[in-house]
């Protein structure tokens, strides 16, 4: 079988199409079918991307990679803020919300390779609908924990034992600590800026001890009696487990 | 921004180290097993190429905390440090910035807390100053930490 070849430009330019075609359903009001039909595609898309940037990394073209690991980050955003919609339309407010996060994160990643004008104009229009779709939220959770040291996602080792550094992009991926072990969690704290804005207050109670949701401001059914000294009551999100498509 | 000076005592020989050390969180506890900032590994990394500068033992415990703030190394710089090199606390104050300019490019640089206990060679006295703020004012943490060292007269004649 004969090996297809795309040049660069090709690619560039089928992921500026691309990005163009998402840019056009990332609102509300576009259908959910077509918004679901996107997302299937995006993830197409990046595989196709992954593919190329495999290609990259076997040829030791580090910056070739980062470029496609860039694009990647930008499908991956668009893709999340899609997903964003459809959950809203389904009800799904804290999937949405999360969505939201990864959309903004996806960005930040972008961005530390090159900043562009598109990219600045998805970043603000995310932390927009931030503002204005949700219901905002003064604290967050943050625990801590002792961990062990882990090993390193771009080499392998053990991290203490490479140069690789966290939160850089080496051959078009994203360094981070792998396979760490918790061994101790031993505190948690509420807090104004949180590293990870998916850990929300997602219910409350009232002064009657009735639960109410946090998204929808409707009484959940749950009652919780309040002791004495016990101001009231709150469900939230203590930790999520990073899941971005970095590698 | 806010700095906050005390005046610690250690009589410990562990403390009597040549390079820019990083200290465990805990290093006050030496019956507990040492416990690192998790952001350490990473800025030790990054720093190594411009000071010399290594870890109290090597770190297998990391203390990961998810606020939004950078908690930074606990750091021990002693007087026969400056001694071989009175430029070190201008150049490490520098390395921070840089990494953290770096590490954080694409979004707001975070507060930062970080603490540099500064030790008198021969001496069990320890100054420990605590930093928290942005990175604008790191050449406050620099001017603490001076004022200190000269203080002890940190230059051996």
């Amino acid at each position: 079988m004969k090996n297809k070849t795309i040049s660069f430009d090709k690619i560039e330019e089928k992921f500026r199409n691309f990005i163009d075609s998402c840019g056009r359903l990332n609102f509300f009001t576009r259908s959910r079918r077509l918004q679901e039909e996107k997302i299937n595609e995006c993830n197409e898309f990046v595989a196709e991307i992954k593919g190329y940037k495999a290609q990259a990394v076997e040829k030791s073209m580090e910056s070739a990679a980062n470029e496609f690991f860039l694009m990647q980050c930008v499908v991956n955003a668009l893709k999340s803020s899609l997903s964003m919609w459809v959950n809203l339309k389904n009800d799904q407010y804290q999937k949405a919300w999360s969505c939201l996060i990864d959309a903004q994160e996806y960005s930040i990643i972008a961005l530390k390779m090159r900043d562009y004008e598109g990219l600045l104009n998805l970043q603000k229009q995310l932390t927009y609908i931030e503002e204005s779709v949700f219901p905002g939220w003064a604290l967050y959770n943050s625990p801590g924990f002792i961990e062990t040291v882990g090993k390193c996602s771009i080499c392998g080792k053990k991290f203490i034992e490479c140069d690789h550094i966290e939160n850089q992009i080496y051959y078009g991926s994203l360094c981070q600590r792998v396979e760490r072990k918790v061994i101790e969690l031993n505190h948690t704290a509420v807090v104004e800026n949180p590293r990870d804005k998916r850990c929300i207050i997602t219910q409350i109670s009232d002064d009657d001890g009735n639960m109410i949701d946090y998204f929808t401001w409707e009484k959940t059914g749950e009652n919780k009696e309040n002791n004495e000294g016990v101001i009231g009551h709150m469900e939230s999100v203590l930790f999520v487990i990073p899941s971005l498509d970095v590698f | 921004m806010n700095i906050i000076v005390e005046d610690i005592e250690l009589n410990d020989s562990r403390f009597e180290c040549d390079k820019v050390t990083i200290l465990p969180e805990n290093f006050y506890d030496s019956d507990d097993k040492y416990q690192y900032s998790s952001t350490t590994i990473s800025f030790w990394k990054y720093a190594k190429s411009k000071i010399k500068i290594d870890f109290l033992t090597e770190p297998e415990l990391l203390v990961e905390q998810r606020s939004g703030e950078w908690f930074g190394p606990t750091i021990l710089l002693t007087s026969s440090v400056l001694t071989q090199n009175s430029e070190i606390v201008s150049i490490f104050c520098g390395v921070i910035s840089n990494y953290l300019s770096d590490f954080f490019k694409s979004i707001t640089t975070p507060n930062v807390k970080l603490k540099v206990l500064y030790k008198e060679t021969k001496s069990s006295k320890i100054t420990e100053i605590s930093y928290e703020g942005d990175l604008a004012g790191m050449d406050k943490l620099e001017a603490s930490i001076l004022k200190i060292a000269d203080q002890g007269k940190y230059i051996e004649k």
